[in-house]
């Protein structure tokens, strides 16, 4: 769940921001899958394999800007998350330095993905280590 | 400057924004909590493991910070997940998932448990657990008055600018002020039997004062005299018999953020003037508000046992403090004065809950004995190598999303037995310096030579105060500063310090951990002048 395909991203954050009543509203959707592990004198210390994923509501009502994050995905969850940026954004101070948001941009695609990193598993991780301090 | 034992992990500003009003909102039931945690039990032992246990948390944080006239930053954070770590094949692993729904705690119980079968491939010897009894079903709960997160943003913001114009009508030139707060909810349970749900909440009000000499083109800084607390908002209402008198006021369980923001304006200002140190040997006076540091660092760290053992060298470094010199029985760490204990028990502390991160009741135990190295700081799978035959207690994990590790507990000086006031103690002192509050430190890898300076100096000639010095540090070795200890005010002067963000391991994690002292007198240590022109 943590990492979506990018249509499946794009419907959700299109659907995101049908909710929205700002002037301006930009949404963020990040998920994370991560994993460690740390050795010291020849033994495994700690390890572990980490799963999120959150997406950040930011709205804006003139100069003032609130933003809201959650990591629930149902309808009631989301619209929950715009309405509270909202909220948020009218109590916020004014950002004299406030920049409006670029309207649509064409964005080239990420090549930032590495296949042979998104498939280390904790075997991948704990035989390197094993090569580190045994040679094995 | 250390790099290091104070350095705040990034980790600790993860979280999801926030209505601060959602703070108030309660999170999943117990009842819920515990068939979640049951089913990742169950999971886990199904593939395998030997040991399991599960941390269902919320954790959150507000962090309101102002400069001057204006607001700099108001942050409002929650996050909420589960973190299970097993042991399986002799080994431990671990996984967490901000997904708590029946499906994906399973999923992620039988990640935690592929991770240790992977582990177990290389692993050199297997965990030796200590034993641990179930609880069964038990809480915990911060005593607190106020809930920090109860009192409205605005009422914060208001006392925070009230605070800063208290620092500018009075002369200064900048000023910075926060408050922190701080609401662990967890719900720990494990194949032990213990299902054990806990709200924890610390605070943190400080402030910085800062005044220039257009003169000289150089400048000064007074911080606050509060300390980082496990309570709630009802440590900002300050009551009269919570202040300590003397040279400048100090406090105890409550902390009056105006007069003590008046006070640094004024001295802040005597700062510039003040007379430059001059290097030498001198008697050092030290209040709790700085000697807590000291502890921290020269004291609390070493004796992590993972630092001693060579496992952990991240922020604070390995140890001096090497098996051989405990099992000499004879170590003399300090003078006979000296007793240092361990806890997570005393109220108010940052340390204080009911049990740790991997379900052990709390205690208190002996680190120093009258100077002698006794113990060391101990977890679950740690005991066995120091002869132990439970945990001491001091597990612990930052969120749901890191795993829990051995974390320094409370590390405290104890008072001193016989009665003894800090003027009594002044009064015998010929050439010495009264210290009150933490400044800038250093310290090597092993923590044994290091350097502190503070917030406020004041000389002492002859039994009496004699004025308020600047540009000073101390330099010693961890032991010989601790074998020239020779007085310690009675517990009437008691009082605890603290770190809000000690940093440790690899991610980096932060815990809060206090200290606690009376005033306390060192013999012949030897000062430098930080201004000095090499």
């Amino acid at each position: 769940m943590a990492i979506l395909k990018k249509e499946e991203a794009q419907v959700l954050l299109k659907k995101v921001l049908g909710f929205s009543k700002a002037d301006e509203c930009a949404v963020r959707l990040g998920g994370r899958e991560g994993g460690n592990i740390r050795y010291a004198r020849n033994a495994v210390s700690t390890a572990g394999d980490m799963s999120t994923l959150e997406l950040t509501v930011r709205s804006t009502f003139g100069k003032r800007t609130g933003s809201t994050t959650i990591n629930e995905f149902d309808d009631a969850s989301l619209e929950k998350a715009v309405r509270r940026s909202e909220e948020l954004a009218q109590l916020a101070p004014e950002d004299p330095e406030h920049m409006p948001l670029l309207g649509p941009q064409t964005y080239q695609e990420s090549v930032t993905y590495v296949p042979a990193t998104a498939a280390i598993t904790p075997d991948t991780r704990a035989a390197a280590v094993g090569k580190k301090y045994t040679g094995f | 400057m250390s790099f290091g034992a104070l350095m705040v992990p990034k980790s600790l500003f993860a979280g999801n924004d926030i209505d601060p009003a959602h703070a108030l909102v309660g999170g999943m039931d117990v009842a819920m909590k515990k068939q979640l945690a049951d089913l990742a039990l169950n999971a886990a032992r199904a593939k395998g493991a030997t040991y399991a246990d599960v941390r269902i948390g919320r954790y959150l944080n507000q962090f309101i910070l102002t400069r001057e006239k204006r607001v700099q930053s108001i942050s409002n954070t929650e996050s909420f997940g589960v973190g299970i770590r097993v042991i399986a094949n002799g080994s431990w692993g671990f996984a967490a998932s901000n997904n708590v729904t029946r499906e994906d705690i399973i999923r992620t119980a039988e990640r935690a448990v592929a991770v240790a079968k992977a582990n177990a491939k290389i692993m050199t010897e297997p965990v030796q657990l200590a034993p641990q009894k179930g609880y069964g079903d038990v809480s915990w709960k911060t005593p607190i008055q106020q809930n920090a997160f109860s009192v409205p943003v605005k009422d914060k913001v208001d006392l925070l600018l009230q605070v800063n114009d208290i620092a500018l009508q009075g002369g200064a030139n900048f000023v910075n002020s926060a408050i922190m707060g701080v609401n662990e909810q967890k719900f720990f349970a494990s194949t032990d039997g213990s299902y054990i749900d806990q709200d924890v909440h610390r605070l943190y009000p400080f402030f910085v004062v800062t005044k220039i000499d257009k003169a000289s083109g150089k400048f000064e800084t007074r911080r606050s005299l509060s300390s980082p607390v496990g309570m709630g908002y009802e440590y900002l209402t300050p009551t009269a018999d919570n202040k300590v008198a003397g040279v400048v006021t100090r406090y105890k369980n409550r902390y009056d953020i105006l007069e003590d923001v008046k006070n640094a304006t004024a001295d802040v200002a005597q700062k510039i003037k003040a007379k430059s140190v001059e290097p030498g040997k001198y008697d050092l006076v030290l209040d709790p508000s700085h000697l807590w540091l000291t502890i921290h660092e020269s004291v609390a760290h070493p004796t992590e046992l993972d630092r001693v053992l060579g496992y952990e060298a991240n922020y604070a470094g390995t140890s001096f403090l090497t098996l051989d010199k405990w099992r000499s029985g004879n170590f003399q760490f300090g003078s006979k004065l000296v007793n240092i204990v361990a806890d997570k028990l005393q109220p108010g502390s940052l340390g204080a809950v009911g049990y740790d991160d991997e379900g052990v009741k709390c205690k208190e135990w002996d680190i120093i004995k009258d100077g002698i190295l006794v113990n060391y700081q101990a977890i679950r799978d740690q005991a066995h190598i120091i002869g132990l035959k439970e945990s001491q207690g001091c597990c612990y994990a930052q969120s749901w999303e890191d795993v829990q590790f051995q974390r320094m507990p409370n590390i405290s000086l104890k008072p001193g037995k016989d009665p003894l006031s800090v003027d009594d103690m002044i009064r015998n002192v010929e050439k010495g310096i009264y210290i009150v509050g933490d400044g800038s430190f250093s310290i090597d890898q092993q923590r044994y030579n290091f350097q502190f300076g503070g917030q406020l100096f004041y000389e002492i000639k002859d039994g009496k105060i004699a004025g308020m010095l600047k540009d000073v540090a101390y330099q010693a070795n961890t032991r010989e500063f601790w074998n020239s200890c020779t007085a310690i005010a009675d517990k009437s002067d008691y009082r605890l310090g603290g770190a809000f963000n000690d940093g440790k391991g690899q991610p980096g994690q932060a815990n809060a951990v206090s200290h606690g002292s009376s005033t306390t007198r060192f013999n012949g240590v030897n000062v430098i002048n930080t201004a000095r022109k090499i």
